[in-house]
């Protein structure tokens, strides 16, 4: 049975066999062994010339040659939080639109001979108020603040709020009485101002998208950059290395050719004196000779005028 | 194998721990012959730096060649100047290692500055450190040296393959025009790292049989060599 890397080169390959059947089975699974084999090695292979490699290969920076353009993995925490936080975001931002437009409708605004009476929205019989009220200001017979006769408050004897709520929801906001025509006039009204509401969401929504796209490619921006700094710091260390040990050996190379070239001159200009020391003596050697042959010479003929001088 | 200790932007032990197990599990199941685990990891690591120093030391000589010529000075005569022997120069010009004292004796008897010497590109050093390891890698896995030494265009080819997930995910889909694209987006890339077009057709047979001799000394050797030097 072949290993987990022999199947995985046999599947890169384009493999028929046993091997490659179990790699393409395990793909299906994103976070199974095979998927993040392969992502790890994408990562390592797109990482071998990446800037550590070269400091690590201690080489000195140079001219520096085509590096295919492979842009870095986005960052992770980037990638974790924006789909976590996405659904959340979304469900207050409608939460927050919907309990506006319900805030900012006519119909809700409180009369102000009625204080505190108007802020709620009271249901008909059954229903339960949309907003609190408290019960020493409430009274049976108060009118709606939109012209909804009020209804009578819940005894103990009627069904619970959420049951209720849950059955006759559709007939919670039916106009009654008179005003008919105004109601539905209001709920037009509110129908629309609930599409303008919905359209200034998705408004904000897309900006928030359009920011959230920008800030993945600053993030991304900033994360090639710190690697880029990284790297640059790296090399501007090795190229201060570099120099120092540079002109270390530059002044040894110098003392040492210094030193030699002195060596080499006393050893010339010793020889240079000696030869000078012996020129003078072979001269001084001649000198004398030159001197006895000279005396001799003036010495020899006076003896022989001498001789034959008449007497 | 020496644990390969991938260091992630953010932290996060991601992938590591997938990656080193299949490793293992291989060299468990197929041990090596003769060597352990540490000294494989460290042979590696040598192969590695040993590549660079070689193609510098080839550039020295060349260099040190051109400059006996222009001075018209012989080899004997550029090693009694320094004091060495004339077959140590005759290396040196072979693209033997200079040692930095003679190199700097040099220098001084051409009258030549450090910045004239001539230093190959960094990234021509690193492809060719990753060429001596791989080939190192794939003798060790097959044990046999590989009938054809990996050559660049080789390489760039597995580069672009490994580091994208285009091409794993044409095979899991088992779909050939998938596969197609992918060949001509690698020979596309390839273009542009070597900066002329490949020498020869990059097709997808070509790109199996490639993946077929060479893929798994790449996942070993990525996994050996730049992650360990990342934390060191």
């Amino acid at each position: 049975m072949s290993t987990q890397l022999q199947a995985m080169v046999e599947f890169l390959s384009g493999g028929e066999g046993a091997g490659s059947y179990r790699i393409r089975s395990e793909l299906a699974d994103p976070e199974g062994d095979a998927a993040r084999f392969l992502a790890a090695a994408r990562r390592l292979s797109r990482d071998v010339l990446a800037p550590h490699v070269f400091k690590g290969l201690g080489l000195p920076p140079s001219a520096r040659g085509r590096v295919p353009d492979v842009p870095p993995p986005l960052a992770r925490a980037a990638q974790r939080r924006f789909p976590h936080i996405l659904p959340w975001l979304i469900t207050a931002l409608s939460t927050g639109a919907v309990l506006w437009l319900l805030l900012t409708c006519p119909c809700h605004h409180p009369k102000p001979d009625g204080p505190g009476q108007a802020a709620a929205l009271v249901p008909p019989a059954g229903g339960e108020a949309l907003l609190p009220i408290p019960s020493a200001e409430r009274k049976p017979s108060d009118p709606a603040p939109s012209g909804i006769t009020a209804p009578s408050l819940p005894s103990k004897d009627d069904p619970p709020a959420r049951a209720v709520i849950a059955a006759d929801k559709p007939k919670a906001f039916l106009p009654r009485g008179d005003d008919d025509v105004g109601l539905l006039k209001q709920i037009a009204d509110l129908k629309s101002r609930l599409e303008a509401g919905e359209a200034e969401a998705a408004a904000i929504r897309g900006q928030r998208t359009d920011l959230l796209t920008k800030m993945r490619g600053i993030e991304v921006e900033n994360d090639r950059l710190g690697r880029q700094t990284a790297g640059l710091r790296q090399e501007a260390a090795g190229l201060e290395a570099q120099i120092e040990q540079l002109g270390k050996n530059r002044a040894k190379a110098i003392e040492t050719a210094v030193t030699n070239q002195t060596a080499l001159l006393q050893e010339n200009l010793g020889k240079a004196r000696e030869e000078l020391r012996t020129e003078r003596a072979g001269r001084e050697q001649l000198q004398k000779q030159f001197d006895e042959q000279i005396r001799a010479l003036s010495v020899e003929p006076r003896a022989k005028q001498k001789e034959q001088r008449p007497r | 194998m020496k644990a390969a200790t991938l260091t992630d932007a953010e932290g996060c032990p991601t992938y590591k721990h997938v990656y080193e197990k299949i490793i293992r599990e291989h060299f468990a199941a197929s041990p090596l012959d003769d060597v352990e685990d540490e000294s494989f990891a460290r042979e590696v690591a040598k192969r590695f730096r040993k590549a660079p120093l070689t193609l510098c030391s080839r550039s020295i000589g060349k260099w040190i060649n051109r400059k006996l010529r222009e001075a018209k000075w012989t080899q004997q005569g550029l090693a009694d100047r320094i004091g060495v022997d004339r077959s140590a120069v005759a290396y040196w010009i072979r693209g033997g290692n200079i040692t930095l004292d003679n190199l700097a004796q040099v220098l001084i008897e051409f009258k030549s500055q450090w910045s004239e010497l001539p230093i190959p590109a960094r990234q021509e050093m690193a492809i060719a450190a990753y060429l001596a390891a791989l080939t190192f890698v794939r003798e060790r896995l097959a044990g046999a040296p590989p009938g054809k030494p990996l050559d660049r265009v080789s390489f760039w080819c597995l580069y672009h393959l490994l580091s994208e997930r285009f091409w794993a995910e044409a095979l899991r889909l088992s779909v050939p025009d998938l596969l197609s694209t992918e060949a001509q987006r690698v020979a596309q890339a390839v273009e542009a790292s070597l900066g002329q077009r490949p020498p020869t057709a990059v097709s997808v047979a070509s790109l199996q049989r490639l993946t077929a001799e060479w893929a798994g000394a790449w996942l070993v050797c990525i996994g050996s060599i730049p992650c360990a030097w990342a934390t060191q």
